[in-house]
């Protein structure tokens, strides 16, 4: 039997076509450079040892923004999804964090912090926080009250209901809030590092648009969205192993 | 008489709405009674007063029992816990949960999760929770409702083998009628809403009714005219 060529990578070479075409049409690789521009400009920047150290930079910010972020929104969402009147306390804090555009962070960041890694961490935290608690809350409120009325029914202590029914129940939305966070994480740690850090491929991004080195520029990017992709990918990868091996039966 | 539960006057609305209406029930140590009715008429909420899961109620109820399990409608299970880590959700004595589960039968379904189990041995699970706590009391609260006929059979043989050894009282509220002839040793037939006892039917001298008997046959006819 023919084998068929699985559809995500003709989307994947769908996309590059695209891209090619775009670039052959405009013809300045000022404005559009070829997918091959970028990739030997990729090659390039692994070679003179910029772009594996700013990606590292960046990972890393993101990756404590992230922890910091749930370490902060868990308990907050747990509170919310538990009590109505602490929801109604938070909610306009929690609106206010979720409209508010990154750029305007930025002036007090730097006012506090400087130029530095701060401030991508802190902007990261912000974006993520209202995410964490929305989820985190849902899932509190999605607790079957029946598994509740069987646990006091056996007079079960309450470390015990919150252990094993109220974080047993938030485990999806936790998963799932750090699913979304990966790729919003991403966007808004390299934005950050654009306007207001010191390091990373924000910054290097920057440095290319200030000297006018679009295929750089495009080189970052591109770097950025695939490790972007590999994130939630390797992410996929663990809940499904989880899931294997019967640790992760709510997913 | 060595009383389990005696309601006086025992009435319970809901709003306006009044759903039980002066009952007087005694419910012997070590019996087990059945309550029966149309659906709809009640009987969750009288075995819920019985236990004490419903408190706001008017009238009398004295329970003369220490300990009691309950064998709700759905099994009530922990979708992401093993059968096992249900069970020490109860209670972290080992040697109980594993006697729990030797007596439904399940002991080699410990790591199963809930979705792996089929519904007749979640029943089971639901069962074996309630004999953790040694109980004097359990009650069922139509346990065999949503079972095939096969898993019902063999979820109400354990019950009873269970409970002729343990001598625990067993309260049932069911509408399937040959659950009741075959479970019980007295039926309280109940009205429709409100809620009261029409008639009482002592099975102390039937031998073993079979779900099938003829017997069995002719006390569902005769129950169905109470029904109707």
């Amino acid at each position: 039997m023919k084998r068929r060529i699985p559809d995500w990578i003709v989307g994947v070479c769908l996309l590059f076509l695209f891209w090619w075409i775009l670039s052959l049409i405009i013809n300045q690789s000022l404005i559009v450079p070829s997918p091959y521009e970028v990739f030997v400009k990729i090659v390039e920047e692994i070679q003179r040892g910029k772009l594996l150290p700013a990606l590292a930079m960046t990972f890393l910010k993101s990756i404590e923004g992230l922890g910091i972020a749930l370490l902060i929104g868990t308990p907050i969402g747990i509170i919310m999804g538990i009590s109505r009147r602490f929801e109604e306390w938070i909610r306009p804090s929690t609106m206010v964090l979720r409209s508010m555009p990154v750029v305007s962070w930025l002036s007090s960041v730097i006012v506090i912090w400087g130029m530095g890694w701060q401030a991508p961490i802190f902007i990261i935290v912000t974006t993520l926080l209202p995410l964490i608690i929305y989820n985190i809350a849902q899932g509190v409120k999605s607790i079957d009250v029946k598994l509740i009325e069987m646990a006091h029914v056996y007079q079960v202590p309450n470390a015990r209901i919150f252990k094993q029914i109220y974080l047993g129940s938030i485990v999806p939305f936790l998963l799932s809030s750090v699913r979304v966070s990966l790729g919003t994480m991403w966007k808004v740690a390299i934005v950050a590092e654009f306007m207001a850090g010191d390091s990373g491929l924000g910054i290097e991004i920057s440095w290319a648009k200030f000297y006018l080195e679009t295929p750089t520029v495009f080189a970052f990017t591109s770097v950025a969205v695939l490790s972007g992709f590999l994130l939630e990918f390797l992410f996929d990868q663990f809940i499904s192993l989880m899931y294997k091996k019967g640790y992760g039966i709510w997913t | 008489m060595d009383l389990a539960v005696k309601t006086h006057s025992l009435s319970k609305s809901f709003g306006d709405l009044l759903v039980i209406r002066e009952l007087n029930i005694d419910i012997k140590r070590s019996e087990r009674v059945a309550f029966l009715g149309p659906s709809g008429c009640g009987k969750t909420t009288l075995l819920r007063c019985l236990s004490g899961l419903l408190t706001d109620y008017s009238g009398e109820i004295q329970r003369r029992y220490s300990k009691a399990g309950f064998v709700f409608q759905e099994p009530r299970l922990i979708p992401w816990s093993s059968l096992y880590n249900n069970l020490t959700f109860v209670t972290q004595d080992e040697k109980k949960i594993q006697r729990s589960l030797e007596l439904v039968e399940l002991d080699a379904f410990g790591n199963h999760h809930p979705s792996k189990l089929s519904g007749g041995m979640q029943q089971r699970a639901n069962l074996a929770r309630a004999l953790i706590v040694e109980p004097d009391i359990i009650f069922f609260d139509e346990p065999f409702q949503n079972l095939d006929l096969k898993s019902n059979i063999k979820l109400m043989e354990a019950v009873k083998r269970i409970q002729k050894q343990q001598k625990w009282t067993a309260v049932l509220v069911t509408h399937g009628i040959r659950e009741a002839v075959v479970f019980a040793q007295r039926i309280f037939i109940l009205s429709k809403k409100p809620s009261h006892i029409i008639k009482e039917i002592d099975m102390t001298q039937e031998k073993e009714t079979d779900f099938f008997s003829t017997k069995t046959a002719e006390y569902e006819k005769m129950i169905l005219e109470y029904y109707e």
